[in-house]
């Protein structure tokens, strides 16, 4: 893939990544983001770098223009945390093609999404706990960051919606980019 | 010749009354005049007064207007900054204070204080329940500001910039334990029912009800107990 193709599927899938936090940044929408389908999607069809950057440039975008606010210093590791979706995208892709398929399991891409919105969630709280701690983190202050009736709520939004992104929309947009490249190669 | 002496007599004493008269009349005609001119200038001073005067009344609605955006601003400021930063402990601090003085400062210019009434009820699990009835809050403010407000900045919590909510683990002094949670409730026509996305996600309104509650939890942080 030429790079000025590369930049170019970057900046749509950015364009889109931001679109779309934005029409999900209502309250009833509370840590549902199609931001971690389309990085999935992005390193899955386009390799790591193109995932990577289409990550990396969303979150820090979002983290900074987002209407809910700035998140200021915890900014990096959520861009950070937006790298395993990229990789577990480039990862299903390598698996998938040494088995000789070109479409991955709905259900396995759901679970994988969800996975790595855990290790998302779990790293950002980590995050979250050493900065409101620093330099007097406890090992209690900590578990009570990560794990508490806010962190569960939105865990479970996040964890359910993309399992459910995953599941019906990464293979439906596998498949369709696919077929749209290969119409115009 | 008796008469016509007391005749001139008369005419002279009518004509020394008609001098010291005329000569009082003039004397006051004077000051009259003088009071007059006074009267004009005093006029005019009240007049350019009166105008300086809706001049200031003019600037402090405008001040008090600004005031009040100021207020909504650091509102904003204090819900979006890291718990533990001296900034957000200042600000929190005084945000209470400075609301009050608005208000306060509203009040006695006659200007209504755009505020809303809210109800807040802390139930601290032991019995003891504090009710803040009709209280006044900033249109805009959600129910973690209102609350930070109401119990004068005694709010303790930590901010999650990812979900845009701060989880609160001290409500006016009591703390959460490893057993108990502060849970956050809001009064609908069916009752109380737990905010499910936090303090941050519940705007208040006229007449919103809402309800900390120092609270045991099950293995799903299901709250035992209900305000």
């Amino acid at each position: 893939m030429k790079p000025t193709a590369q930049v170019a599927v970057v900046a749509t899938f950015t364009a889109l990544v931001v679109g779309s936090d934005l029409a999900l940044s209502g309250p009833e929408f509370s840590n549902v983001k199609l931001l971690d389908t389309l990085v999935f999607v992005s390193a899955y069809l386009f390799g790591l770098r193109v995932g990577a950057a289409v990550g990396v440039l969303s979150e820090a975008i979002w983290s900074f223009a987002s209407p809910v606010g700035s998140a200021g210093v915890v900014a990096p590791f959520l861009v950070a945390g937006e790298l395993l979706f990229a990789l577990a995208g480039y990862g299903a892709a390598r698996v998938w093609r040494r088995e000789g398929r070109t479409y991955p399991n709905p259900l396995f891409v759901g679970a994988l999404l969800a996975l790595c919105a855990f290790l998302w969630d779990f790293e950002t709280n980590a995050a979250t706990a050493m900065i409101a701690f620093w330099p007097g983190v406890t090992v209690s202050n900590f578990l009570a960051t990560e794990f508490n009736p806010l962190t569960l709520a939105f865990t479970l939004a996040h964890e359910g919606s993309d399992f459910l992104f995953g599941v019906l929309l990464a293979p439906t947009f596998i498949v369709m980019i696919t077929r749209a490249r290969r119409r115009t190669l | 010749m008796v008469a016509r002496g007391m005749f001139l007599g008369v005419v002279a004493l009518l004509a020394a009354l008609l001098l010291v008269s005329a000569t009082l009349a003039a004397i006051y005609y004077q000051d009259y005049q003088q009071q007059v001119s006074q009267n004009q200038k005093e006029g005019e001073e009240l007049d350019r007064a009166l105008a300086s005067y809706a001049t200031v009344q003019g600037s402090l609605n405008s001040s008090l207007k600004d005031y009040n955006t100021t207020l909504s601003l650091l509102a904003d400021s204090v819900a979006n900054l890291n718990t533990s930063t001296p900034s957000y402990l200042r600000a929190s601090g005084a945000l209470a204070t400075l609301w009050a003085e608005y208000r306060s400062l509203a009040k006695e210019q006659g200007m209504k204080a755009v505020s809303l009434a809210v109800n807040v009820l802390v139930d601290f699990g032991n019995g003891t329940r504090r009710w803040y009835n009709d209280s006044a809050a900033q249109a805009g403010w959600n129910a973690y500001v209102t609350t930070l407000v109401l119990l004068d900045g005694h709010l303790d919590a930590v901010w999650y910039p990812q979900y845009g909510e701060h989880f609160v683990t001290g409500v006016a002094g009591v703390n959460q334990t490893t057993t108990t949670s502060w849970f956050v409730w809001v009064k609908g026509a069916g009752g109380w029912a737990v905010a499910g996305s936090g303090a941050d996600g519940v705007q208040m309104d006229n007449g919103t009800s809402i309800a900390w509650t120092l609270c045991d939890y099950d293995a799903s942080f299901n709250p035992q107990c209900s305000p």
